[in-house]
């Protein structure tokens, strides 16, 4: 994660804050503790939506506790953005915290040694929590954690929201935010997925010598998973759209949000229309994000998928070695070898490597089937309630439209019958708008006493998926160093995309950089000849996809989107982790140069 | 019949087969597992070429396979020299030794190159330039079952250490027996006391290195981290370990030696030697 720029203030001292964003603390004692930014998104977040990520982010802690992290989570809304702390489970934070600043600076060496104790103690019980979980993986996901997620999108899609009284909708939100806190905890399922890849990575590169991570990885890929499920399907009705006159004609000659309304109006596209609300019911339950719940789902305004559509026609046929069937043969021809070499291990050995794979294979499906089921099904179910209490809001007069709903809490809307509404929405809405023109501290509080080098087993491997870690390299001019995300040479014009509204920029043959990429845009990456992002590592969304979509991808850059902009020929360089310019301000076409 | 199976009395003659061959035959007399295989012997092999056994070694493997249920035969071949006194010659070129050798052909082949370091021109110029006798050796081969071990092992049935004749000492290691036998790897050590088979004592060492089958051959490697400070035999193994070498030691009427191993979940008995240096 990138941190900012300006002069950092020394280990246990306050943080000073911009003027334009004055800090009061309700209890003091808050300020003597690190606060760090929430930055998905770096932008304002509304009360309610700051109560159902919070409801989120609570529901994660326990997972993360079993797994030996001895920490309990703070969250703070500031200014309208979020920011939150990791604080010890027992203790009051600020004691502890300067409790170990000063062992730190009376008795470094007595400090390093207890550190490296806990770190050890908490490795070994991250390990005691996931490995059992790793033995049954894949029962795990499907018997265990689905079943479960499964459940709860039953009891949304059973609600009938219509037809509930406002008294029964608000009793609906309070069960609700408890199942966003339970939603929190089997979203967990992505630590042993990161645990099981990175053990099996581990040992393929302990097995193998000289392979790299990337290696290991390939006998991962060639699964199919929901979120290319439904790229797939996208592409299909581009076919469809293709080979329908009339269709192709209104696709390739309005902008997105005109499409629908003509295609209401051709006759013609009947069938067509039909098949893109089919489409749209099964895979457009999403929204921008799993925490935008500000913004429409897709359902509710499907101007996106519409983009990618469009973006689909200029696409040629996928190339054949991205058939799934030749995916699989390609996995399955990596899988082969490694198991001809190890056909003379010990049996240990032998056993252990297929238990590994096994996970690993079930554990790169969740970590984008979670997203399917989660992150865009169950948000797009919150929002829907969310919007039906925010109509009825309306409706009676309390507030002036439905989406105004967001800038009141939870509590409030169970509560305050008499609670002076549409001022509130007022104020709230006009400082959010105030905040988001300023830029907000990465962090604000107390720096912390002291830096931990090392987190242990949990925080090595969830570093590698979205989270990433602190890049080392020196910050060059033209030229970013990263980790190997998805392996392949390839010279394209870089494409900065900061949201899927600009993601109709990107052509055909583009590089697509950007601070980090959520399962919405997977369709970009059909498009797009390379990927590179500022955050993330080798198991992130963006690395994951990448590699299923055999295109270079580097992540984990932080300065990607400060380093290069929109036009100039980049290369990436998806082994070494590289991407650099070539040429500035000359628009080329993409060409294969490895 | 031109083969000679190990375990047919008739390979017991060293002078026939070479000593391994003679020693692993009565073995497999004294205990059921021991990797299965048969000789070429001096007599066969001083008249024919390989090529010319082609149909015969090609119908013992394949008895071999039916007999074992095994869906390849992977193989040891080795050759030994022997003097007319039955004694083992011991120069240059004589014991060639093929691990890991797969299907048939590939052991023709492995059996042919033997055939041909003892009795190709090139083999007799190089004897005579070392000054060795180049009187036409006699050459037997042995083809045997390369046992894929998962765990291997040398069991002393007497204490080599103390001299204690009322204990067994188990060394085992990840992999085939070379490691240790190459002194390569710190084995895990048990001992074991014979009048209760109970483990009286056992080290648990940090295998770092261990010796695995490759195509075409045997490679020595390093034991994933997982694995390096895992126990390599659990109780069991080890008490059926000592059992066996105690069997051996009686009916062979002393003290032994044996390297064995796991593989599958079976014991096999690889080799037996008489400890004569016991205090």
């Amino acid at each position: 994660m990138s941190t900012s720029s300006t002069q950092a203030p020394t280990a246990g001292q306050p943080i000073p804050t911009p003027p334009d964003f004055p800090v009061v603390w309700d209890d003091p004692r808050d300020a003597k503790i690190t606060w760090m930014l929430n930055d998905r998104p770096k932008t304002p977040i509304s009360l309610l939506a700051y109560a159902v990520v919070g409801a989120f982010m609570m529901g994660t802690v326990p997972d993360f506790q079993r797994a030996g992290l001895p920490i309990s989570l703070r969250l703070t809304r500031v200014n309208t953005y979020s920011y939150f702390a990791m604080a010890p489970k027992s203790a009051p934070p600020d004691v502890v915290m300067k409790g170990i600043g000063l062992l730190n600076r009376a008795a470094p060496g007595v400090f390093n040694l207890m550190m490296g104790k806990m770190v050890g103690g908490m490795s070994k019980k991250t390990e005691a929590f996931l490995n059992p979980i790793v033995e049954r993986f894949e029962a795990y996901w499907l018997d265990e954690i689905l079943p479960e997620v499964k459940q709860h999108l039953a009891y949304f899609e059973s609600s009938d929201l219509r037809g509930m009284s406002l008294d029964q909708l608000r009793a609906h939100l309070a069960e609700t935010l408890k199942r966003v806190e339970r939603i929190g905890g089997l979203h967990g399922v992505i630590i042993p997925s990161a645990f099981a890849l990175d053990q099996f990575e581990a040992l393929y590169c302990e097995l193998f010598e000289g392979a790299s991570t990337l290696d290991a990885l390939r006998l991962t890929q060639g699964f199919d998973n929901k979120i290319l499920e439904g790229d797939r399907a996208l592409w299909r009705l581009s076919r469809a759209a293709l080979a329908t006159p009339d269709v192709y004609a209104i696709l390739s000659g309005h902008a997105a949000v005109d499409v629908i309304p003509a295609l209401e109006k051709s006759e013609a596209s009947q069938p067509f229309l039909a098949d893109l609300r089919a489409w749209l019911s099964q895979y457009g339950q999403r929204l921008n994000s799993a925490f935008a719940l500000g913004e429409p789902s897709w359902i509710e305004d499907p101007t996106h998928a519409i983009e990618y559509l469009q973006a689909d026609l200029a696409l040629p046929e996928p190339k054949p070695e991205m058939e799934p069937a030749a995916l699989v043969a390609r996995r399955e021809k990596a899988v082969a070898e490694a198991r001809l070499k190890l056909a003379g291990y010990p049996q240990p050995v032998v056993a252990r490597f297929e238990k590994l794979l096994k996970a690993a294979q079930t554990a790169v499906v969740v970590l984008e089937d979670h997203n399917f089921w989660i992150d865009q099904r169950f948000f797009y179910h919150v929002r829907r309630l969310l919007m039906e209490f925010g109509g009825r809001l309306a409706q009676a007069g309390t507030i002036e439209s439905a989406s105004d709903v967001f800038y009141l809490t939870p509590d409030e809307l169970q509560n305050g019958r008499d609670v002076p509404m549409k001022e509130l929405v007022k104020e709230r809405k006009a400082e959010m708008e105030r905040f988001s023109h300023i830029t907000p501290p990465p962090k604000i509080g107390t720096m912390p006493a002291f830096e931990m080098t090392d987190g242990g087993t949990l925080m090595r491997v969830m570093s590698k998926g979205e989270m990433g870690t602190p890049n080392t390299s020196p910050r060059e001019a033209n030229r970013v160093k990263g980790i190997a995300g998805s392996a392949g040479v390839v010279r394209g014009t870089a494409r900065v995309i900061h949201s899927l509204a600009e993601a109709g920029k990107l052509q055909p043959g583009d590089v697509l950089v950007a601070k980090f990429t959520l399962p919405p845009w997977t369709p970009l990456f059909a498009t797009a000849s390379a990927v590179v992002t500022d955050t993330g590592g080798v198991l992130s969304h963006s690395a994951v996809v990448a590699r299923e979509y055999r295109i270079p991808a580097v992540v984990g850059t932080d300065y990607a989107t400060s380093t290069f902009h929109d036009g100039q020929l980049i290369e990436v360089d998806g082994d070494a982790g590289i991407v650099r310019v070539v040429v500035e301000e000359q628009v080329h076409e993409p060409a294969l140069v490895g | 019949m031109n083969l000679l199976w190990l375990g047919d009395p008739k390979s017991f003659d060293v002078a026939l087969v070479g000593g391994k061959a003679a020693n692993l035959s009565r073995l497999a007399r004294m205990y059921h597992r021991v990797p299965d295989g048969f000789s070429l012997p001096v007599t066969v092999m001083d008249e024919a070429h390989p090529l010319d056994l082609r149909d015969e070694i090609t119908a013992a493997i394949s008895d071999l396979m039916n007999c074992h249920r095994l869906p390849d035969f992977i193989a040891a071949v080795r050759s030994s020299a022997v003097d007319e006194d039955g004694a083992t010659a011991s120069f240059a070129g004589q014991h060639e030794t093929y691990l890991n050798i797969v299907g048939a052909d590939a052991i023709i082949q492995a059996v042919t190159r033997c055939w041909e370091s003892a009795y190709s021109e090139h083999a007799l110029d190089y004897r005579r330039q070392q000054g060795l006798s180049v009187k036409r050796p006699q050459l037997a081969v042995l083809v045997q079952q390369l046992v894929a071990a998962d765990v291997a092992a040398v069991v002393f049935s007497a204490n080599p250490i103390t001299g204690s004749r009322d204990e067994i000492m188990i060394n085992a290691s990840w992999g085939l027996g070379e490691s240790i036998v190459g002194g390569t790897v710190t084995p895990d050590t048990f001992i074991v006391r014979k009048s209760d088979l109970a483990i009286t004592n056992q080290t648990i060492a940090d295998k770092q290195h261990m010796t695995v089958s490759t195509p075409g051959g045997t490679h020595e490697v390093e034991v994933p981290r997982f694995l390096r400070t895992q126990a390599s035999l659990n109780d069991e193994q080890v008490v059926e370990m000592a059992k066996l070498a105690m069997t051996l030691e009686v009916t062979l009427e002393h003290p032994v030696d044996i390297e064995c191993a796991y593989a599958g979940g079976e014991l096999y008995l690889l080799q037996c030697r008489s400890i004569t240096t016991l205090k």
